[in-house]
Order: structure tokens, then C-alpha cells, then sequence
């Protein structure tokens, strides 16, 4: 055989060869993508979940896994799941836990979000058989952690630890403090609010001094919801009039509680309730004994209020009419916002006959145009005084005489002085609504049962060639976006084949859950208002979503834009940021001469690059103010151009009349379900030129119960017939099954 | 005498209320392929056979049949390809959307196809009502195709160039089963050839019409 011949034979068996060799491997059980991957039983036998961070993580939320064995174990096709069996997150091959070891996989791996009431699951590879897990129905203060590691039960952690052994001490609070003319000394009272013993040994008691500290000894425990007494005689030091009062972990240097005052308490410094509540100063002091909490005194009165335009803000005043000091020490100062409060600091007296001004920088948010001012004893939960207003005094509230009569406009603001009664004038009247400009009939309009609860916004967007357009609907849990076509009376998702069941929102990244209250659609492009991610909901994410709808994307929609105006807006709840969103052509705001705020003189949309015509206009819960709003499409930068009351104190949807000029602001059964229409002033030498007021005021139609409306839109005036349209408004409550109610409005402008 | 002058006048009359007519384009409705084409030249078929049937399709459509171009539009933004891998149809997305086939071009004469509905699977929908308006520049011809089938061809034929076709389901009166309009292999031709036969309305036109100039000659002469 010549010697090419035999190479070539050699090439061609060694080939052959090869080609088995990649048969074998393809041939390789699938169950067990990742040949290093750990046997199940050995990962059902150390590898537990082991803490978790579903709210404010670093960089986001987070889950921890713990090996409780002695040797490494490889996670490579395990599967990591929240509560959504749809999703899930494989571990590339090579993920290992070390012996006695912790394996950390952040937001930014597993690619979702972990929500208020969620859980924690591994699954052994295939993502069917469950390895361990954790669910929970709200977010930890801390963190979920189980105690001790692996083996423990899962419980509210005292001390977020990623990636690192939990920390099982116990929860404790600073108390009471009597720092001047205690028996026999000053003490301090700690508090275990806890069902088990607490072990105390080591922790160390400080005052402002961190040169000094008392070692609790070694032993020292605190019965469950029981009190230890530190005496000044134990810690060796007495406790001064501007002092603190701090607790730390054994290693002296991790804070548990702690408590700073500027001068002595008339009785002692207390937790009211004990070991929950803020301080305060009791009403007598109760060494080793739960708190007595000091009686609101009802001397104190809300007795002026700027909520507009205040110098340097807007300001609360208080006045105590009585004939004695009053300790306002943990008072809690709220507008009509039940999530946020300023809580007096202990120690704040006010003297007889006199006034305490508290400084919007100081209470930490500002006052609305619809709004109240609130004053709670300490603890915040019993009312001591209020005044609420629908719309900004031309100066201020102010009671007359002061601390006793009623409130009425000032012709002077008086702040932290006597009120000039002599120029109050009364309070404006009660506005008046009429009657629905429509039908008062108002008729089913979905089959029933179709979307189960929580539709929230509404938005028509005609259609060129066909009689009646559609109908663009959120939901804001899940988040998802409806797409509705009248046939037979009825509006229904099921008219387009791809669009049955709605789809899924999420945000640009293809994550989250956004909680969709607001829609408006023009072209091709549907907005979406939103207050927060529900994967996350205790934050307040007040977006405006865009969505392209003309490309089929499945089930879900990932938005193209999101523009974040959270850090724009006032603080609010994430429950109660924003509600509605409605569009206003650039043409119809220059043609009535709109006022831009932002600058100060005319709206010019050259100012605003890449804003696409319009201004969007949002609606806030909170406080219902309307915020127009210029989104560059190109950068994703935004400028509020102007801020105008709705006349409710919260808008639920906004619907722009482009054909009549007219902007209608809705609220639900907070407002009887009420709506106003708000027209551009043009006045001339009117103090509000150029910008949206209320000029009209309605009932809800009297065939309309009061529900939980969230959503309002009506059909453009080509569908008139008799002078009315139709209209449509969206309970999120889905009451007895139904989400849609039609009615009609005029079509005749105000 | 008096008889004579009230023929001359019916038959003045009728000449003028017939002359405007002539200037309106004709249609013949077909509702067999083989009389269709038989009735016009150069037809092209477009089956749809590209169409996706697993999700909407864009519109609108810039599609050929046989040697004419044409557009495909709905009202909103997308087709959605029904039928099966086998036999693919084209149809709209959402059920009250009309298709729309236009930017015919010079010398279309003829258009027709297979015209039902389908259910939201893509599927045929059984006893389905299809509204077709064929328009040239000057006139309109209406056609409802009442329980349509598979195999339910209507084809236009008009004396002057089509400018439009529409597709429109009747919606049921309750309940939400919907019919999405829908068409498959649709045809595409041009004007008749010159030996056609007229269809029998054509010859009734041209009877009356000659009966007419007859009737006024003949009044002329015995005037005369």
C-alpha cells in the first residue's frame, strides 16, 4: 500500500473516531445539564435557603444560600424561583457553595424583582423538584433570615448579613430615661418586645460619650415583653440635660437603639407605646413598668397654615391657649398623608399664649392645594386638632381669635404671631357641583368577571375608517394593558386575537410589575402612568411608561421609555403617587397662550427638544395636583412645565377634549366620584392667565353608584348623536363582576 | 295624437336619465372563478402562502398578484395570518377592523377571492357574514356574502379601473364569538377581453336603450 494511501485511510479512521466521540457526548443525560452539578439528595441535604432581601437591597434585592455540609456543593442547573412558576433563574455551571459556606445571587443575576408577598425557592435542576424555600406575606424591616444558619426557622433579622452568618440576637429598645431626679440616680429602661427570653449579656450602654460604656454582665437576660432597669450606680455615669441614651451589640461599635434629647423631661423620656412608639415625655415616670403615656393636652390647636408660596415654604403654626406650658414632645404632625408624619422631637414645650411655627423643611413635605394639617399625640394614632382645605388661601388659613375660632382666609400671614382678626375674612363656600352633563342612566358595559379587579385608567383613541374606535384600559395588579373593542353594547378584550387577556407590563429592563393606573394612547405609542414597581411596592416609583403597541410582542409589553418623576415630585405613598395621565397638543396649549412655570413667561415648545408635540399632564393621589410635564424622547429627561390643582384632594384619571379645549379631572368615591373640567384662562390681567382652571364642577351621574371609579374617558364628538357621546368609567373594585359602565356626556363645550 | 307627444316625452325623459348612467362605471358580480376569469385577462392569484400564522403581521402590505401590485390595509395596525401551515389566510387582528385592497395601478378590472370568517384561533367560523364593496372612481357595487364557506368566491368585474375592494364581518347580535373577516387567493385582472358575452343586465340595458332611440325616430317621422 503506497504510503498516501495509508495516510489518508489514517485521516478517515481518525475522523470517524472523532465523530463517535462527539455522539457520546451528545448522548449525555439530559436531567443533569451541568456534569459537575450536586446529586439532589445531597443538595436536599445541606443547601437551604438561608436569607433573603426583597426590599431596598444593595444593589437590589437578594437571596442567600447556605451549605450546612463539609463539603463544596455545585448548584451549576439549579433553579432559583420566586412565588411565579413562569420564570425562574438557572445557575451556570460552576456555581458553587463552599463547605459551611454562603452563595449569594443578587436582582441583577436571577433578572427579577422580590416582592411584599413573595417567596424564596430552590429547585434541583429541571426547576420541577423543590430543594428548600421561604415565603412571606411583607417585607422584613431587615431582612428573612433563618436562625442559625440552615438549620434554623426564619425570622426577622436585627442585622442584614449578605453572605455571611445571620445574626440571631435579639431585638431590644431603649425605653425610658430618667435623667434628672431619679431614685436613687438617673436610669435608663430596656424593653424586649420579643416572645422569648432576650440574653443581654455584653451589650454595651453608652450616653453621647463613646469614651465610656457599661458592659451589661455576662447572665443578664430580659423576660419576654419585660423591662430591664440600668442604674446610673451600674454604669458609672450620670446622664446630663442635652444627652443621649445609646445601645450597642457586644462588639460595641453595631447601634440598637438610641435616644437624643436637648434638655431634661419634666417626668421622664418614654416610648409610647412601649418599645414601638416614638419618645416622649410620660405622664409620670414607670421604672421597670410598661410607659403611661402623657394625656394629649387639648390646649394645643392647628391655628395657621401656608400651603402655598410661604417664605421659605410652606408652615404649620401652632398655639397652645391655655394658661400652662405644654410639652408637644412626640406629637406627630401629618397633612392628609396617613403614611408620613414629623414627629415633635422630646423636650419641645410650648409656653402659654404662644406659637410654634414648624417650617416645611422641617416637617419634610409640603402642603397642597387640597390638603389638611393634622396635629396627633404622641404616637401619631389620636387626632388632637386639624384644619383641611380644598384649594390655596390667597394668604393663609388662620383660626379667629386664636387657638379657639374658626378658621378663615387672612388678609395678613401672621406667622408665629397673634392672628390679625381684625382683617379674616370667612372661609370660602363649600364649591357647588352640578348635575352630570350627560345621561343619567349609566349601563353595564363589559360581560362580567372579564379582568378581575383593579382597572384603573381609561383612554379612547379613535380609529380612521370605522364608526368607534377602541379602548386602551390598565390594570394596575398585575400590571397589564387591555385593548377593547365595542360590539353589542359591550367593551371586550376578546375582539383581538392577540391582545385576549391583555398584556403584561413591564418596565425597560423586561422586569417588574408595574402598577399601571393611568393610560393615554396616541399613534401607535400607549403611556402608562405609574406609581410603583408591585415587585417592590413599598417604593414609590411614580413613571411614565411608553409603550410601542404596533409590534407584537406576545404576552408582554416592555416599555421603550420610562421616565422616573418621583425625585420631582412631592414624598408621597407608594400607594398614593400617580393615578392619571392625559396628553395636550403643543398647538391647542400655544394657541390659548399656556403659561410655562417653569420659565416664567409663555409655553414655548422650543424650549423642550425631543418632547414629541405634546406636554403630558399627570394626575397625583396624594394630594391632587395635576403636574404638566415636557418628556424628551431622545435623552429621557423631563422638565415640569406647570402644577395645578384638580379641586380634589386626589385625581384618580384625566381625559384632554382636544376637539373642545377642556381637561376633566376625575375622583372616585373619596369624592363621591365627582369630576371637574379645567379650561386655560385667558383673561386678560386675570392672576391665573395662561393657566388651567376650574371652571366647572359635576356630580357623578345619578345612575352611577359611588364606587371605586379610577378610570374615565369618553368617544370624540364624531359619535354624538342627540348632543350627547358615549362614556365610560372603570371601577377597580370590579363590583358584582363589572369593571365598565357606559353612560354619555355632553357634547357641547363650558 | 296626445299618446304620441306622452311616448316622445317618456322616451325624452328616459334617454336623459339614462344618458348619466352611461358615464357610471358598470359592475358584474361573479360568484364562480371559471365565469370571473373567463370575463377578464392577464388574472394573478396571491395565496398568501408567506403569511405568519403564529402572530400578527404588520400592515400595511405591499403584495403582487400575478402581474399586479396592490396594498393590504386594516384600520388599526396589524394583519394576523390564519389557516393553517398548509393553507394560510389573510385576516384582520382585531374583528371589527375592515381590509382594505387598494393601489391597484392602471387597467385592474376584475377582483375577486374566497371571502369568510374566522373564529379567534385563526379557524374557519362557520355561517359567517361578509359585507364586499368594490369601488372605481365613479361608482360602488355591494356584495354580502351570507353563510360564506371555504369555497365562497365573489369576483368584481367593472367597466372602468377598480380603485378599492373592502372586507367587513358582520358581528354576531350576542355572545363573543366573534368573525374576523377573511380572505384567501385573492384574484386580481384586467379589463374584459373584446369577445366576451355581456352579461344579461348589459343586454337589457342595450335592448332598452335601442327601443328607446327607435321609438323617438319613429315619433319624428310622423311628425314630419
Amino acid at each position: 500500500m503506497p504510503h498516501r494511501s495509508r495516510s489518508v485511510i489514517a485521516v478517515a479512521v481518525l475522523l470517524l473516531l472523532s465523530s463517535c466521540a462527539r455522539d457520546t457526548t451528545t448522548t449525555a443525560p439530559r436531567a443533569t445539564p451541568f456534569a459537575g452539578a450536586a446529586s439532589v439528595a445531597e443538595a436536599q441535604a445541606n443547601v437551604r435557603v438561608n436569607e433573603v432581601e426583597s426590599n431596598q437591597g444593595v444593589p437590589g434585592d437578594w437571596v442567600e444560600f447556605h451549605n450546612a455540609g463539609n463539603t463544596a456543593v455545585d448548584l451549576g442547573g439549579y433553579v432559583f424561583r420566586d412565588n411565579d412558576d413562569t420564570r425562574g433563574y438557572t445557575m451556570p455551571a460552576g456555581t458553587v457553595i463552599p463547605a459551611q459556606g454562603f452563595l449569594v445571587l443578587d436582582e441583577t443575576q436571577f433578572g427579577f424583582g422580590l416582592g411584599a408577598a413573595d417567596a424564596a425557592r430552590l429547585f434541583a435542576p429541571g426547576g420541577t423538584q423543590l430543594i428548600d424555600s421561604h415565603t412571606w406575606t411583607a417585607h422584613a424591616t431587615l431582612t428573612y433570615g433563618r436562625c442559625p444558619d440552615g438549620s434554623g426557622a426564619f425570622a426577622t433579622t436585627t442585622l442584614s448579613t449578605k453572605g455571611a452568618t445571620n445574626d440571631c440576637s435579639v431585638q431590644l429598645f431603649i425605653n425610658e430615661i430618667e435623667g434628672s431626679g431619679g431614685t436613687p440616680g438617673d436610669w435608663v429602661e430596656l424593653y424586649n418586645p420579643g416572645d422569648a427570653p432576650a440574653d443581654v449579656s455584653g451589650y454595651v450602654f453608652r450616653d453621647n460619650n463613646d469614651a465610656t460604656g457599661y458592659v451589661i454582665p455576662a447572665g443578664t437576660s430580659i423576660a419576654p415583653k419585660g423591662f430591664l432597669v440600668l442604674e446610673e450606680a451600674d454604669f458609672g455615669f450620670g446622664i446630663g440635660a442635652a444627652d443621649a441614651a445609646r445601645l450597642f451589640r457586644p462588639n460595641g461599635t453595631t447601634l440598637v437603639d438610641s435616644h437624643t434629647w436637648t434638655v431634661h423631661a419634666s417626668t421622664t423620656y418614654g416610648r409610647c407605646p412601649d418599645g414601638l412608639g416614638g419618645f416622649a415625655t410620660t405622664a409620670s415616670a414607670t421604672k421597670g413598668a410598661a410607659n403611661i403615656c402623657a394625656a394629649p393636652s387639648s390646649d394645643v390647636k392647628v391655628n395657621e397654615v401656608e400651603s402655598n408660596l410661604g417664605a421659605p415654604g410652606d408652615w404649620i403654626e401652632l398655639y397652645n391657649a391655655g394658661t400652662q406650658p405644654v410639652d408637644i414632645g412626640g406629637y406627630v404632625v401629618r397633612d392628609n398623608d396617613d403614611t408620613r408624619g414629623y414627629t415633635v422631637p422630646a423636650g419641645t414645650i410650648i409656653p402659654a399664649k404662644a406659637y410654634l411655627v414648624l417650617d416645611e423643611a422641617v416637617l419634610g413635605y409640603g402642603l397642597g392645594a387640597a390638603d389638611a394639617a393634622r396635629l396627633f399625640a404622641a404616637g401619631g394614632a389620636n387626632l388632637v386638632d386639624s384644619y383641611t382645605w380644598t384649594a390655596h388661601a390667597s394668604t393663609t388659613y388662620g383660626r379667629c381669635p386664636d387657638g379657639t375660632g374658626a378658621f378663615g382666609t387672612s388678609t395678613t400671614s401672621t406667622k408665629g404671631a397673634p392672628n390679625d382678626c381684625g382683617a379674616v375674612t370667612p372661609p370660602p363656600p363649600a364649591p357647588s357641583f352640578a348635575a352630570w352633563p350627560g345621561d343619567p342612566t349609566v349601563v353595564n358595559s363589559d360581560a362580567g368577571g372579564l379582568f378581575n379587579g383593579n382597572m384603573s385608567g381609561l383612554s379612547y383613541q379613535a380609529l380612521p375608517g370605522l364608526s368607534t374606535g377602541v379602548i386602551w384600559a390598565v390594570r394596575n395588579g398585575p400590571g397589564t394593558l387591555f385593548r377593547l373593542t365595542f360590539i353589542n353594547g359591550l367593551w371586550t378584550p376578546a375582539a383581538t386575537r392577540t391582545w385576549i387577556g391583555g398584556k403584561a407590563l413591564r418596565y425597560p429592563n423586561g422586569t417588574g410589575d408595574v402598577d399601571a393606573e393611568g393610560v393615554v394612547a396616541v399613534g401607535n405609542a400607549v403611556y402608562v402612568a405609574a406609581e410603583r414597581n408591585n415587585a417592590s411596592n413599598a417604593i414609590s416609583r411614580n413613571s411614565i411608561l411608553r409603550y410601542d403597541v404596533s409590534v407584537e410582542s406576545g404576552g408582554t409589553l416592555v416599555a421603550t421609555y420610562e421616565w422616573n418623576i418621583t425625585a420631582d415630585l412631592p414624598a408621597n405613598g407608594a400607594n398614593l403617587g400617580l393615578e392619571a395621565i392625559t396628553r395636550v397638543p403643543d398647538a391647542f396649549l400655544v394657541s390659548r397662550g399656556f403659561f410655562d412655570e417653569s420659565k416664567g413667561r409663555a409655553y414655548n415648545p422650543a424650549d423642550y427638544p425631543g418632547h414629541d408635540g405634546a406636554l403630558f399632564f399627570v394626575g397625583v393621589e396624594a394630594t391632587g395636583n395635576v403636574h404638566a410635564y415636557a418628556l424628551d424622547h431622545a435623552s429621557g429627561a423631563f422638565t415640569r412645565v406647570a402644577t395645578v390643582s384638580s379641586g380634589f384632594p386626589g385625581v384618580m384619571d384625566l381625559t384632554f377634549d382636544a376637539e373642545l379645549g377642556q381637561l376633566w379631572a376625575i375622583c372616585d368615591n373619596t369624592c363621591n366620584g365627582r369630576s371637574t373640567v379645567l379650561r386655560i384662562d385667558a383673561l386678560a390681567g386675570s392672576p391665573t392667565l395662561g393657566r388651567f382652571v376650574i371652571t366647572q364642577r359635576f356630580e357623578r351621574p345619578t345612575g352611577l353608584a359611588d364606587l371605586n371609579n379610577e378610570g374615565f374617558t369618553f368617544a370624540p364628538l364624531s359619535e354624538c348623536v342627540n348632543g350627547r357621546r358615549p362614556a365610560l368609567w372603570a371601577d377597580d373594585g370590579e363590583t358584582g363582576g363589572i369593571a365598565l359602565r357606559r353612560g354619555t356626556v355632553t357634547c357641547s363645550a363650558f | 295624437m296626445r299618446t304620441q307627444r306622452f311616448a316622445r316625452l317618456a322616451a325624452a325623459l328616459l334617454l336623459i336619465g339614462l344618458l348619466p348612467q352611461r358615464a357610471l362605471a358598470q359592475f358584474t358580480v361573479y360568484t364562480s372563478l371559471a365565469s370571473f376569469l373567463a370575463a377578464t385577462t392577464g388574472a394573478g392569484t396571491d395565496t398568501f402562502e408567506d403569511l405568519s400564522i403564529t402572530t400578527a403581521t404588520p400592515a400595511p402590505l405591499a403584495r403582487t398578484a400575478g402581474s399586479f401590485g396592490y396594498t393590504a390595509s386594516v384600520n388599526t395596525t396589524s394583519f394576523f395570518g390564519a389557516g393553517s401551515a398548509a393553507d394560510r389566510w389573510l385576516s384582520t387582528n382585531t374583528t371589527t377592523d375592515i381590509i382594505t385592497f387598494n393601489g391597484f395601478g392602471p387597467g385592474v378590472r376584475g377582483v375577486g377571492g374566497l371571502f369568510f370568517g374566522t373564529d379567534a384561533a385563526g379557524a374557519f367560523r362557520p355561517a359567517s357574514s361578509i359585507v364586499l364593496v368594490a369601488r372605481t372612481a365613479s361608482g360602488m357595487s355591494t356584495r354580502t356574502v351570507l353563510d360564506a364557506t371555504l369555497a365562497t368566491f365573489v369576483g368584481f368585474v367593472a367597466s372602468a379601473d377598480l380603485i378599492s375592494l373592502t372586507v367587513e364581518a358582520v358581528q354576531p347580535l350576542s355572545g363573543s364569538a366573534f368573525a374576523w373577516p377573511t380572505v384567501n387567493n385573492l384574484v386580481l385582472a384586467g379589463a374584459p377581453a373584446m369577445n366576451v358575452v355581456p352579461e344579461p343586465a348589459t343586454w337589457l340595458m342595450m335592448v332598452t336603450g335601442f327601443g328607446m332611440m327607435v321609438l323617438v325616430v319613429t315619433g319624428r317621422r310622423r311628425k314630419v
